[in-house]
């Protein structure tokens, strides 16, 4: 342990970059997003070739997983680990490099699909070049993490940095996995995967759902476990359920990729594996969020007026009930029905907008202030009105999509007293204007909260304070 | 596990680093391994063969436009799946698709029997403007496909890359892949079309897709490809295949 | 492997192992003692050296 007196020189400048990026990306990702919920409504918007929605879909997945959640994870887990080891990041030049490195990796990305080079792989569109960089970039992450980690002055390795760590390396595990390609030629962007068929979509959804599983929840959570406990002033609920939840989690999370593919030709045993798995998950990801929750347990009172402590506790209902929905909706029979829907979609937006997202933005305001030496956000005022906006945003999205789900799988299978289908595909689009209509809204409200987010960063960063914010509050503690 | 050993590796990074990589890999391994014993995973079906350059030129198409986020192809074995698209889909089909093309969501439908089911002319006037053929239509107009010529230069590379990952190419149809591609896209009559059918099979499409003879295009490229998704297999020749497509849907009644 | 998933006892015997890994798993987590240990590792963010 180091005393008080020699105060570790913290790298907060790389901390800094990678939190404007998150911010920026997020709007860029967003935007995107609207923009093809738009294209959905109103075709003639598909701009051909560049920006049709073949195109534009894995830009915006892309970039509100890999840039927006990306760089969220680079920010905090920086953070994150210098604090609680109490050393410096290790090697500001390499530290840099993933900075820049990962930057150019995503516009590499994007620049592709607009350009048609994609793989057809969701979620690892990018072609062999971009996937080759993306590995460099990722070796270089986990080096700077590690070494940090070896450098700490505090022995026992605080429960945050595990999940970080379990996510960095799970990462690189399954992208070098799916990602193995042979280029037709070194002068060329094409590449063909190394599998195919069968082969070729289980590792594709073990890469997919772990994707999930390992960047969007294990890093995250370990964003939960330092942010919540820290905005709450109070330690996490139980330590021993966090050491629990991480084993279990990493565990168990590699098995669940084949509940994308029931009644596929992919054997039946790997199906009941990945559906039995699924079911399974449940108890740690739940096990997860009581633990944050919790961590509020006798001092419920602390969350009437900190809307950044309502951010995160709002964050992990969403992740409750997410994480309740996916082992649902991996039962076959459920599956049936729900396969190939807007259900999906509206299920992996509870869990994007509300949990990614929302634990995001309140570890995003938590940090600002302290990076930029200032005492406070810009206006506290704005951060509310970013929660109920983004809130709506999400309550609208999901409230149509879900409808929308279920009425497409059931137009689909719909019979007369014939025994003849009753609706052709169009009519089955056709049906689904209206709820397009709805997500459409919903994802602008999301966008708008982003955008007050962004103002009022800005306005911290310049040292603004609201003044008439400043001053009610200073009245009322006098009063 | 005691609680003193997890403390241990609480303390030491590298430990527990390589736990994890333990920990995270069994799920994978149980999984992903065994499908790789593929006399287990993909019955062999008579009539599955590698796609003709044309056809790959269109897969390839398929991949950029990114088709599979709104087109699946995979018909499940479910009852109104099998009446609406066709036979369900088996392994050996995408057996050379590489990657798989699958999808996971239909906001069209699903394309895994669409060979053969509608005319070249309503491809290509749909893809030109889907609402002229129907009106409600959400999907993107691909009308610059019929001005792109398709793109021949290195379709040798491609089926050689292919053969090194496992795709029967033979020398032959490496050594003839632009002329196949060629023969394949013109009008029945023009060109002498033996060699093509000798390389694979008799029922390969051979004519001009698009309404452009003079043209090889994307269009035709592409046209060639969804022309050709499904039909490999002759299902009225597999009846022990049919008959356990029975009993899984009356698994599901 | 097929085989060995095949087995139709397979379903009872794995959930009874789960299910009873998952109680003994929730017995040891809300177990009483050794709380101090515990308490000083959740600590960890609080002690930080704030500049």
């Amino acid at each position: 342990m180091s005393s008080a007196a020699e105060t570790p020189n913290y790298n907060y400048d790389i901390v800094r970059k990678f939190t404007l990026a998150t911010l920026f990306w997020g709007v860029i990702g967003l935007s995107a997003g609207v923009f093809i919920a738009l294209q959905m409504v109103f075709p003639d918007l598909n701009i051909e070739p560049y920006l049709s929605f073949g195109r534009l879909r894995p830009v915006h997945t892309s970039a509100v997983i890999f840039a927006f959640g990306g760089n969220a994870l680079f920010a905090t887990s920086y953070y994150v680990v210098q604090r609680t080891c109490g050393v410096r990041l290790h090697s500001d030049k390499l530290s840099n490099f993933t900075f820049w490195g990962y930057q150019a990796f995503i516009v590499m990305a994007a620049l592709g699909y607009v350009l048609g080079v994609n793989q057809s792989k969701e979620y690892a569109e990018p072609e062999w070049y971009a996937d080759l960089w993306l590995t460099v970039v990722w070796v270089a992450y986990l080096y700077v993490y590690m070494m940090t980690i070896i450098k700490r002055k505090v022995s026992h390795l605080y429960v945050a940095n595990w999940f970080y760590l379990a996510f960095i390396i799970t990462v690189a595990i399954l992208h070098l996995g799916n990602g193995l390609a042979l280029p037709v030629s070194l002068m060329g962007a094409k590449s063909y995967s190394a599998y195919a068929g069968v082969q070729s979509a289980m590792i594709q959804w073990w890469y997919g759902h772990n994707a999930v599983g390992f960047f969007l929840t294990a890093g995250f959570l370990g964003m939960m476990y330092y942010f919540v406990p820290k905005q709450a002033n109070r330690p996490i609920y139980s330590y021993r359920l966090s050491i629990v939840h991480f084993w279990s989690l990493i565990f168990i999370y590699m098995w669940a990729g084949p509940h994308h593919l029931h009644y596929t030709s992919l054997p039946d045993w790997a199906q009941t594996l990945g559906m039995t798995f699924s079911i399974m998950l449940w108890m740690p990801s739940w096990g997860g969020m009581i633990n944050g929750v919790m961590t509020l347990s006798g001092a419920w009172h602390k969350l009437r007026d900190d809307p950044i402590l309502q951010f995160m506790i709002i964050s992990l209902a969403f992740y409750g009930m997410s994480t309740f929905e996916g082992p649902l909706m991996s039962i076959r029979s459920v599956n049936a029905l729900s396969h190939y829907t807007e259900w999906t979609i509206g299920h992996v937006h509870s869990g994007a907008l509300g949990w990614v997202g929302f634990i995001t933005y309140g570890a995003m305001y938590h940090l600002v202030p302290k990076l930029w030496g200032r005492e406070r956000m810009y206006s506290t005022k704005l951060i509310s009105m970013h929660l109920w906006i983004a809130t709506l945003g999400i309550v609208l999205y999901i409230a149509a999509l879900w409808p929308a789900g279920i009425n497409q799988g059931l137009m689909w299978r719909e019979y007369n007293d014939m025994g003849f289908l009753v609706n052709s595909i169009i009519e089955v689009v056709v049906a689904m204007k209206p709820y397009y209509m709805i997500r459409v809204l919903g994802g602008l409200l999301y966008l708008t909260g982003a955008l007050i987010m962004a103002y009022n960063v800005w306005k911290t960063i310049r040292g603004d304070v609201n003044e008439k914010e400043y001053a009610t509050e200073q009245q009322g503690a006098a009063a | 596990m005691s609680w003193s050993s997890h403390e241990h590796l609480e303390k030491n990074a590298i430990l527990l680093l390589l736990l994890v990589i333990v920990v995270v890999s069994i799920g994978g391994i149980v999984e992903v391994i065994p499908l790789f014993r593929k006399e287990t995973v993909i019955e062999p079906v008579e009539g599955v063969r590698p796609y003709t350059p044309l056809e790959l030129v269109g897969q390839n198409i398929y991949i950029r436009e990114n088709c599979a986020v709104c087109h699946s192809q995979q018909v499940r074995p479910l009852r109104d799946e099998v009446v609406r698209y066709g036979h369900y889909s088996l392994a050996a089909e995408s057996m050379y698709d590489h990657p798989f093309l699958w999808g996971s969501k239909r906001t069209g439908p699903d394309l895994a029997r669409v060979g053969g089911k509608y005319s070249d002319e309503w491809h290509v006037a749909h893809l030109k403007e889907p609402r002229d053929l129907v009106p409600e239509s959400i999907m993107p107009s691909y009308e610059f496909l019929l001005n792109n010529g398709a793109n021949l230069h290195d379709l040798k590379q491609h089926l050689k890359t292919l053969r090194t990952l496992g795709v029967p190419y033979t020398d032959e149809m490496i050594e003839n892949a632009v002329r196949d591609a060629q023969t394949q896209g013109t009008s029945v009559g023009r060109v002498d079309a033996s060699g093509l059918e000798e390389r694979y099979g008799e029922d390969v499409n051979a004519r001009d897709f698009d309404g452009q003879p003079a043209h090889l295009t994307e269009m035709d490229a592409l046209v060639a490809y969804l022309q050709v998704i499904g039909t490999m297999v002759d299902f009225d020749k597999i009846k022990d295949v049919e008959s356990y497509g029975e009993q899984e849907e009356e698994a599901q009644e | 492997m097929k085989e060995f998933f095949a087995d139709p006892g397979l379903g009872l015997i794995g959930l009874l192992f789960f299910f009873s890994f998952f109680c003994v798993a929730t017995l040891w987590t809300f177990r009483p003692g050794g709380k101090d240990k515990y308490a000083k590792h959740g600590d960890i963010p609080f002690k930080e050296n704030e500049e």
